[in-house]
């Protein structure tokens, strides 16, 4: 199905519940890895996945079809995730990053986490990042996100996205050679 | 300590991984869920705007009174301080002239004043005894 025909019969109320399920599994899983990626919990990452169909279906009257429903998608899902940490931050009187810090601590107690070690050592050196180039690390390394999708997603040049992601790639090298 | 190569290494898995059946748990939830946001959205959105309307109609009435107020205030105040300024400015006013803004009205009413001026002073003098004396002084 084409992403315009998609749109036209998710407006229409005859084809809106067919076409919300192609919706749905489209891009439940990868709106899920990459706010995943951000949240770290399972449970957080649930609800900013809700949070963020219902934003999608709220406003696709208003989806003016300039960029393509994935990066306009992605773009929810990245404001979604990044609002959820920062108003969970303001509840706890803490800081955003020091939410994502404790979210790492718990990973090892986490049913939903498989990793070892070297996962968590990763995520720890992530976290050292600034907030912008975290998610450019995330999306090209965890999601192999084009840099093109990526750069219409967050509204950087590709240029400017290719050197943030080196830049990240040799700060992560370093911490965890060191540590 | 062994140099870790992001680029060139096997890539490192991020190693979330999900509940059995989540996503398809997950598209019912959302199938419920907008089917009552829905509905829910649209009657709080047109009462809310209702609301907006009427508190923001409420709110201009009510900042326009003391507005108006003050105008009000301001225009009396203009008025009083023309007069007291006109007055001042024309307390050198001769009897002539005042004489002369005179019309046949105000004159007709002072020739009634002074009948009765003249009718009253008729009286005294026909009463008074010393008449004679005030007449040769």
């Amino acid at each position: 199905m084409e992403e315009k025909e998609l749109i036209q019969k998710l407006l229409n109320p005859k084809t809106q519940d067919e076409a919300f399920q192609r919706l749905l599994s489209d891009y439940s899983r990868p709106l899920y890895r990459h706010i995943r990626n951000i949240v770290i919990d399972h449970d957080d990452t649930d609800d900013v996945l809700q949070n963020t169909f219902i934003k999608v279906f709220q406003h696709l009257k208003n989806f003016k079809g300039e960029s393509k429903l994935f990066s306009w998608m992605y773009r929810i899902a990245t404001n979604e995730a990044i609002t959820f940490i920062n108003q969970k931050a303001r509840r706890g009187k803490t800081s955003s990053e020091a939410i994502q810090t404790k979210a790492i601590d718990n990973l090892k107690a986490d049913h939903y986490f498989d990793g070892n070690e070297i996962q968590i050592k990763l995520q720890k050196a992530i976290l050292i990042l600034p907030e912008k180039q975290q998610l450019v690390f995330k999306m090209r390394y965890f999601e192999e996100i084009k840099y093109e999708e990526m750069s219409k997603i967050l509204g950087t040049s590709v240029g400017a996205l290719k050197a943030s992601y080196h830049h990240a790639v040799k700060k992560i090298e370093n911490f965890m050679t060191r540590s | 300590m062994k140099k870790i190569d992001l680029q060139h290494n096997p890539k490192i898995a991020s190693g979330f991984k999900t509940p059995d059946g989540y996503f398809e748990d997950f598209a019912e939830k959302m199938r419920t869920q907008l089917s009552q946001n829905d509905t829910k959205v649209v009657s709080i959105n047109s009462n809310r705007k209702n609301w907006l309307y009427a508190a923001a109609a409420i709110f201009v009435i009510a900042m326009s009174i003391p507005v108006y107020n003050a105008l009000k205030t301001q225009t009396l105040n203009l008025d009083q301080l023309t007069l007291e300024n006109y007055i001042t400015n024309n307390a050198h006013i001769s009897e002539r002239e005042f004489a002369e803004l005179l019309d046949e009205e105000d004159i007709q009413k002072i020739k009634i004043n002074s009948s009765i001026e003249d009718k009253a002073i008729e009286d005294l003098l026909s009463t008074n005894a010393n008449l004679e004396e005030y007449l040769i002084n």
